[in-house]
């Protein structure tokens, strides 16, 4: 299941709904995702994150089906937000239930590098000194290239 | 060409990056679906590196193809050593379109301020067909796209726009 919202989510809730409908699973992994406080030594006052409705869910919903597909999943949810945020809101909360534990943690690690490098989200950041785009980093790049 | 309607031109996209592949092409998949659901036709998409060559090369045979009207690049339009696009492209150029840069300078300059000025977009005319070439940033990309080079490729786009002046190009 995947979710693009602009609503703020609970991730407690959200991994105790998840854990609850993955029966038969030997173990649940989870990631939250937050909003920094600082970025290139750089105070940040809100990350603003915009998408492309077409192309974003599309994408989203490839990066956690092939995910399932690769790992063997029992089940997976991915929720990202939009809109802006404060440093510390939650911003992605992936999880992966699978029959064993290495399966689902190595899950969430593929879906957290493919969202950071290849799902299409604008983020733009607000800080004292004025604002910029931010693109995803080399070393993002060569995590994700860790799973070809 | 009638003077109201739309017009469905041919759109080339090309990504410039030493990084990027395929799948993380995220600046070049968002132009591909922007130009299908503007109701254009994409017309071809390659990646190819930083590298002078590589991108006069991509941008060259599109501009001497009589199938496509417009090809729009991403990426290496920065300062850094890499960053040459402007230098592939700009000689290809019969003729700059200076307002693009000015007008792209002013949708960024909304959007991030003074970071904008680390940019180098810029458009011009090559054997009749229009190119743009955009920075990499996801960001800016949609800026260029939605607020100046979208409007400007829809033949309803009042008083003028650029559709409706691409048969003349060549005269």
């Amino acid at each position: 299941m995947i979710r693009v919202q602009a609503a703020p989510f609970d991730p407690a809730a959200e991994l105790a709904a998840f854990a609850g409908r993955v029966g038969g699973a030997g173990g649940v992994a989870s990631f939250l995702g937050l909003v920094r406080g600082d970025s290139d030594g750089g105070e940040i006052a809100t990350l603003e994150l915009e998408h492309y409705p077409p192309l974003t869910e599309r994408s989203v919903a490839a990066i956690g089906a092939e995910a399932h597909g690769r790992f063997g999943l029992i089940g997976y949810v991915i929720v990202h937000r939009t809109g802006t945020l404060a440093p510390g809101e939650a911003i992605v909360f992936v999880a992966a239930a699978a029959a064993h534990r290495r399966a689902a943690f190595e899950a969430v690690d593929y879906m957290m590098d493919r969202l950071k490098t290849e799902a299409p989200f604008w983020k733009r950041e607000h800080g004292p000194n004025g604002s910029r785009w931010i693109e995803a980093r080399a070393v993002d790049h060569d995590d994700r290239a860790r799973w070809a | 060409m009638t003077a109201s309607g739309f017009v469905p031109v041919r759109v080339a996209v090309l990504t410039v990056s030493d990084t990027r592949t395929e799948e993380t092409d995220t600046s070049g998949a968002y132009l591909a679906a922007a130009i299908s659901t503007a109701g254009h036709r994409l017309a071809g998409r390659a990646i190819v590196p930083d590298d002078v060559e590589a991108i006069r090369s991509a941008v060259g045979a599109w501009i001497g193809d009589p199938q496509v009207d417009v090809v729009i690049t991403t990426g290496g339009t920065g300062l850094t050593g890499r960053d040459v696009t402007v230098e592939a492209v700009a000689p290809l150029f019969d003729k700059v379109i200076e307002g693009f840069a000015v007008v792209f300078h002013n949708v960024s300059f909304r959007s991030v301020g003074l970071s904008t000025i680390q940019s180098r977009a810029c458009a011009g005319v090559a054997r009749g067909t229009f190119v743009f070439c955009l920075p990499g940033s996801g960001g800016a990309v949609r800026d260029g796209w939605e607020q100046v080079i979208a409007p400007q490729l829809d033949a309803r786009t009042r008083p003028c726009n650029l559709v409706e002046i691409m048969p003349r190009l060549e005269e």
